[in-house]
């Protein structure tokens, strides 16, 4: 490849650039040697201070779905008490954040809070932030066949989950804030008014 | 072939660019651009040439994941995931010691680090490298290319029956603004060369620029993809 390149760089000095870029090298496989091991891997310092709060009920596992299928809703028992109907506005999330991811976040907690803060019938309507890096919420991965930072409505009826909706196109409507807002209120209205 | 079908390769192309613009990739873009730019001074179309390999290399890298993912070797879940979380931490290293390799800063006689150059096996110029350093930057999965390749362009072709295709054009358009900016500055180059006879000057600078610019995007990626700084 190419071979006239450092030759203006002082010698002392590009000496010691070169360590230092070798240090970086050898620290940075290092980092992520010792954040991969079983003790280490938890890396909630460097999570964003999302509300991470996931609810006990949330946590619980969600219907099965299957890839590519609509979920069919656990349908009540037929003489079951009146059991509380939430919503819950999931956005997923990792430790590594991006710019988009958090205009997805602050666009989605927004129009719960501002579209959906009185809730839609009798549901009530609430956003919560998950991190599907941490131990306990890795499974929502695969419960909701999340492959990204993820916007999901997922209806619970008390501590019963019932059906869900994958937001599958905010990453392609976060250039227009009004348009993404609508977006998450006639998703989770469609969600809801199912039966 | 249907009005549906070139509906969704019009779609898959556009958002192999919407991908591409958004700010997410935009370490690997600059460097891509720089490497693919400082062959400018060698052919008179060779930063066309290295710019397609590119893009074969991305559309590659795109076409091989839905191939193993139609033939049930990977979960898409997981995969995406992971590639997301290891592909800028395994990125970060890689574009640092290659862009140390540029700058000879192992010695004019090194040859261990030859990620980007595979001189044993490169075609003159070092075709390869450009298609390999294609490949190797689609694997590295942002949020945003994870959430449409996954969530838009595979669902896209298995619903038209174009597995191949489809994320063959994706590939395509992730490469599309880097390649047609490279393309521009070396057409805007030759004819300022031309004006002012400093053909030449440009290649001496280009090559330890493109060296140093492989340097801050790896160092980038390991602030934000590494060490969670950024």
């Amino acid at each position: 490849m190419q071979k006239n390149s450092s030759e203006n760089t002082a010698p002392g000095a590009g000496k010691a650039l070169k360590y230092i870029l070798i240090a970086f090298v050898a620290v940075s496989v290092g980092v992520v040697i010792y954040k991969n091991q079983p003790c280490c891997s938890g890396d909630k310092a460097q999570a964003a201070p999302v509300e991470a709060a996931v609810a006990t009920e949330a946590a619980q596992p969600v219907v099965k779905a299957e890839a590519k299928t609509p979920v069919k809703a656990v349908k009540p028992a037929a003489k079951a008490p009146v059991e509380a109907k939430i919503a819950v506005v999931y956005y997923f999330y990792t430790n590594t954040r991006c710019s988009s991811c958090k205009t997805i976040e602050a666009y989605t907690r927004e129009a719960v809070a501002t579209k959906l803060a009185a809730g839609y019938k009798d549901w009530k309507v609430e956003f919560k932030g998950v991190n599907v890096e941490d131990k306990e919420n890795e499974h929502f991965v695969q419960d909701y066949w999340l492959n990204s930072k993820s916007v999901v409505v997922q209806k619970f009826a008390g501590k019963k989950p019932l059906k869900w909706a994958k937001l599958d196109k905010v990453w392609q409507l976060l250039g227009d804030k009004f348009v993404f807002m609508n977006y998450v209120y006639d998703e989770t209205k469609k969600l809801l008014d199912e039966k | 072939m249907s009005a549906e079908f070139w509906a969704a390769a019009l779609t898959a192309l556009w958002t192999g660019v919407i991908t591409s613009v958004s700010p997410c990739p935009l370490a690997t873009n600059i460097a891509a651009l720089s490497y693919i730019s400082k062959h400018s001074g060698s052919h008179r179309l060779a930063v066309l040439g290295h710019g397609l390999l590119y893009a074969l290399g991305r559309a590659l890298a795109y076409v091989i994941i839905g191939f193993l993912l139609v033939k049930s070797l990977l979960s898409a879940p997981s995969f995406s995931f992971f590639m997301q979380k290891y592909g800028g931490q395994a990125l970060s290293p890689i574009l640092v010691l290659a862009g140390m390799y540029m700058l000879d800063m192992f010695g004019r006689g090194f040859e261990g680090f030859n990620v980007f150059d595979l001189s044993k096996f490169k075609a003159k110029k070092g075709g390869l490298s450009s298609l390999f350093m294609g490949f190797v930057f689609a694997l590295a999965f942002c949020p945003i290319s994870a959430a449409l390749y996954f969530g838009v362009i595979l669902p896209l072709a298995a619903k038209n029956s174009a597995p191949f295709s489809l994320p063959l054009l994706y590939g395509l358009g992730t490469a599309l603004p880097v390649v047609g900016i490279a393309v521009a500055l070396d057409f805007g180059l030759k004819k300022l060369s031309g004006i002012t006879g400093l053909a030449g000057k440009f290649e001496h600078y280009a090559k330890p620029a493109t060296g140093w610019v492989f340097i801050g995007a790896g160092v980038y990626l390991g602030l934000k993809y590494v060490f969670n700084f950024i």
